[in-house]
């Protein structure tokens, strides 16, 4: 039983974000906790799992009791062993990098025997039949796979409340399905189950009660049967969004399609695409065409290429083979970009500037046209008041209307948009609409999307891939159709036990951990020193490491690299080479030497080896957020490179050149700004799973030194011998 | 923006986030280590740069550790002994210098950077080039042209580090300058705009 009253005001902020909040949730029941954005579902969850007042600072008033002990006196960590967390983004919330460490991470810090978290990590995959999720490299995993990961995460915590904030939002389709049954399957087991939540029709059989929050306040509490009486027309007054699937239809005042501008065509012919790391193409012939004033919705199951088909029709991409025409002419990649929009998932990367109303203008001619239009929509979309704060401090229907924005009044023809609904309530979704149709007037709108509440309201057709090409059409008009595309998706997109997870399965080293780490603190010894014997030595010892480890890409890599610099300098002396050939082969061993305990699976061997060797906890920490950075890198990156190609910032060198300051400027900070935001989320998550608790902490991974480890200690102490 | 007495966890993983930018940029730009010439105008290149970063570390945590941490991070991850024990070294002295005028000072933020970015060219360039001075002389073949190397480490090692540490004093205080704007730009008025979490 969970007994709570709570009242709670944030720092610095003068409105109550909770106000006299009250409830008794008996054990084994789920409550949904529904509302428009900003109405405290968040915040309510956050008092209940501690993080209120202890991470978010503010005035709380009011108790909580679970299961009879009083949670006012305890720290988040502590809580925790009461209540476990599940949060929006899976991503941003994973510690480790391996879906059973993270698993086992909350019950090594509550300081579980080494077996007992074995068995328990063991147990959360075989009762989920979610065995070809164990050992994968989380940052590889689909959205869906990695939310599942965090559940798994939070039902080995072995609490009897689970807290879900928005578990779906960046899910597809068939990952909801898969989630709806792992729901059940807690439910059967007499979890508390407590979700804020806006995607509410995967929760059907699930939910014993929805309590509607407005303001701060709880205003309502609906039975399954009393919600399900509610007219679209109530339930859109309160934000909350669609129940059941089955009763989606068309608006009848969907706005028909209409071609303004007669000859505006788009079209897709024989395109191909694979990526290297992936076996096959994913993009085998794609073929469709498209005009202005259409919204065409691109639907398909998770991985099957709709985004990278988006990106290619953007130019952000370069297609293997086949054509693009735009009003009868062949395209290339620099003017696809000229002409087409691409809006990403992820809007926070798409902000450049310190104000609303900036991040309109920027990279616009700015007429007395288009400050009119740009007052225009802000008003009519409810952001004029808001229009001086900056971007990063919006809610995230605030942003996705803020990036709808720009794609509006962008000169450019044609706008593809990835998942623009994601998290978003129904008011919010209404309005990402209302903005979408506004857009449809003079563009052609691609919508790369799962949300089929959007598609029935804006989609005039919708293309389904499947094996790399387009294998379906559905128009979008009429009462059957939204029937017929259902019973399409529920068909053909599923994530059944027998489907392949999306990540690699990547086999432990032999070496022990800390064998590597010795050999790269020689490696800095070398690079520190004018022994040149020594670093060439440290390279050839960890080419023969990478090779024993299996990682042959970058052992050829390294020995390729080696060799050339040796050739060369053999070859051509000079004096750049000669430069070359002292400080490359440091670079180099430095390199490799980090690559061998933190790429693959070795950064959570390495993690767990620094706790045998008795490392302080705090420096444990600061390593495991090393390690974790670099895998998101390079997928962030390269979305920051798109963002700032599609708005057309920055194309040419001399344009980079000339305005320095302000490219450094759009590179580092929406990643520092984006960076303080994920380590809000990572470290909610660690805390809540106990991080800050002092207790002797057991590894999950259990290491030993094996024969292997012998020949690189005597290679390791000959290169020294030699060397000096 | 916090401020206290302690680090939370929260604190510490923001700052390790965040070093990590600079060190990213660390990395990307180490392929111009390859000359003579732009090995020299390294240090100048990052005092330009960095500054962006250690003033929103400096900004958005207030509190005493934060500037060994990313010292640390930003240090141990160059992977060169001189360079990590200076790179500490400016870490204390960053944190002595809060410690004393108040954390979130932008002139003593100003001052910590400056030496930092110092002991940094000290530990990236100074030492390392009459490290690669010694390894070219060691080496049996000479094409005349390594003169100019032997030539610009004579350079640096009599007069030319006091213009080198000029030029990243100049640089390390225009990229503080930078990153001074930004925050006040982005930073400050995004914690001003009030919070975006439900």
């Amino acid at each position: 039983m969970i007994d709570f009253e709570f009242e709670f005001s944030y720092a610095d902020e003068k409105h109550m974000a909770l106000k006299n909040v009250k409830g008794k949730i008996p054990t084994g029941t789920c409550i949904v906790l529904c509302g428009g954005s900003g109405c405290g579902k968040s915040t309510l969850l956050k008092c209940i799992n501690g993080l209120i007042p202890n991470f978010y600072e503010g005035t709380l008033k009011g108790f909580c009791y679970i299961n009879g002990k009083t949670c006012s006196e305890m720290s988040v960590g502590e809580t925790g062993e009461l209540v476990a967390s599940v949060f929006q983004d899976p991503r941003s919330q994973f510690f480790t990098i391996n879906s059973s460490t993270e698993i086992a991470f909350g019950l090594e810090n509550h300081g579980l025997p080494q077996a007992e978290i074995q068995l328990k990590v063991d147990e959360a995959f075989r009762l989920f039949g979610l065995e070809r999720l164990k050992d994968r490299n989380v940052y590889e995993l689909s959205s869906g796979e990695r939310q599942i990961v965090s559940i798994l995460a939070a039902w080995a915590m072995n609490t009897d409340v689970l807290l879900l904030d928005e578990p779906t939002a960046n899910l597809d389709y068939a990952a909801i399905e898969a989630l709806h049954h792992i729901l059940l399957q807690l439910k059967k087991q007499g979890k508390t189950l407590i979700f804020s939540e806006h995607r509410l029709y995967y929760l059907n059989g699930i939910a014993d009660a929805y309590w509607l929050m407005e303001n701060g306040e709880i205003t309502g509490c609906f039975t399954p049967e009393e919600m399900a009486q509610l007219t679209p027309q109530q339930r859109c007054a309160m934000s909350v969004r669609n129940l059941d699937l089955a009763n989606l239809s068309i608006p009848k005042n969907k706005p028909a399609f209409h071609s303004r501008k007669p000859g505006f065509d788009f079209e897709v012919s024989g395109l191909k695409f694979g990526y290297q790391k992936k076996k096959g193409r994913l993009i085998q012939d794609l073929t469709f065409s498209a005009t202005c004033g259409e919204a065409v919705g691109i639907i398909g199951a998770n991985g099957c290429g709709k985004t990278t088909a988006g990106k290619i029709m953007s130019g952000l991409i370069k297609a293997t083979s086949g054509t693009i025409l735009y009003n009868h002419k062949k395209m290339s990649r620099k003017k696809l970009q000229e002409n087409v929009l691409f809006v990403m998932q992820e809007a926070e990367f798409q902000f450049y500037t310190n104000s609303v109303l900036n991040e309109l203008k920027y990279g616009q001619r700015i007429t007395p046209e288009f400050q009119e239009k740009a007052e225009l929509l802000l008003k009519k979309f409810g952001m004029w008041e808001i229009r001086d704060r900056h971007p990063f401090s919006l809610s995230g229907g605030q942003m996705q209307k803020l990036v709808l924005m720009i794609a509006c009044l962008s000169p450019k023809q044609i706008v593809v948009l990835d998942e623009p609904t994601s998290g978003l309530d129904a008011r919010s979704l209404r309005g990402c609409a209302e903005l979408i149709s506004e857009m449809q007037k003079e563009k052609l709108i691609f919508i790369i999307t799962h949300d089929l509440e959007l598609i029935a309201q804006v989609c005039t057709r919708c293309v389904c891939i499947a094996d790399g090409k387009i294998e379906r059409e559905f128009c979008m008009y009429g009462d059957s159709c939204m029937k017929d595309l259902m019973t399409y998706m529920k068909t053909n997109f599923s994530m059944s036990e027998d489907t392949e997870p999306s990540g690699t399965k990547t086999p432990a080293s032999a070496i022990h951990p800390v064998t590597k780490i010795l050999l790269w603190i020689l490696a800095m010894i070398a690079v520190s020193t004018t022994n040149d014997l020594m670093v060439w030595g440290v390279n050839a010892v960890l080419i023969v490491m990478l090779l024993a480890d299996r990682r042959y890409a970058l052992a050829l890599m390294g020995g390729g690299i080696s060799a050339v610099l040796f050739g060369l300098h053999r070859c051509f002396p000079s004096t750049a080479l000669s430069f070359a050939f002292v400080f490359f082969p440091r670079l180099l061993a430095l390199w490799l030497s980090m690559c061998t305990f933190i790429g693959g699976n070795e950064a959570s061997r390495t993690i767990a080896a620094l706790r045998y060797m008795h490392v302080p906890e705090k420096l444990i920490m600061i390593c495991s957020v090393v390690f974790r950075f670099f895998p998101v890198l390079s997928r962030d990156m390269i979305l920051m490179r798109h963002a700032i190609r599609t708005r057309g910032a920055f194309v040419t060198l001399w344009q980079k050149l000339c305005a320095f300051p302000q490219y450094i400027e759009i590179l580092t900070v929406p990643m520092a700004l984006r960076v303080i935001r994920i380590a809000e989320t990572l470290s909610a998550s660690a805390e809540t799973r106990g991080i800050d608790l002092k207790r002797k902490r057991h590894s999950y991974i259990s290491l030993r030194f094996t024969l292997w480890d012998i020949p690189f200690l005597f290679l390791l102490f000959t290169v020294v011998i030699i060397s000096v | 923006m916090t401020i206290g007495k302690k680090m939370k966890v929260k604190d510490i993983i923001t700052v390790v986030l965040l070093a990590l930018i600079n060190v990213v940029l660390f990395f990307a730009s180490s392929l111009l280590y390859v000359t003579p010439i732009t090995i020299v105008l390294m240090p100048v290149f990052f005092a330009l740069l960095e500054g962006v970063v250690f003033f929103i570390i400096g900004t958005t945590i207030r509190k005493p550790g934060a500037m060994l941490i990313y010292s640390f991070v930003r240090g141990i991850l160059g992977g060169y002994l001189p360079y990590i024990l200076l790179f500490l070294a400016s870490g204390v002295i960053a944190e002595l210098i809060l410690w004393k005028t108040g954390y979130g000072n932008t002139k003593a933020l100003t001052c910590s950077y400056v030496i930092n970015q110092v002991l940094a060219a000290i530990g990236s360039t100074i030492y390392p080039y009459a490290i690669a001075v010694k390894s070219i002389e060691q080496m049996p073949v000479t094409d005349g042209r390594q003169d100019s190397i032997l030539a610009a480490s004579a350079m640096l090692q009599s007069w030319g580090w006091i213009v080198l540490l000029a030029g990243v004093i100049l640089a390390a205080c225009i990229g503080a300058q930078i990153g001074k704007r930004i925050v006040a730009k982005h930073v400050l008025k995004d914690s001003k705009s009030g919070r975006t979490s439900q």
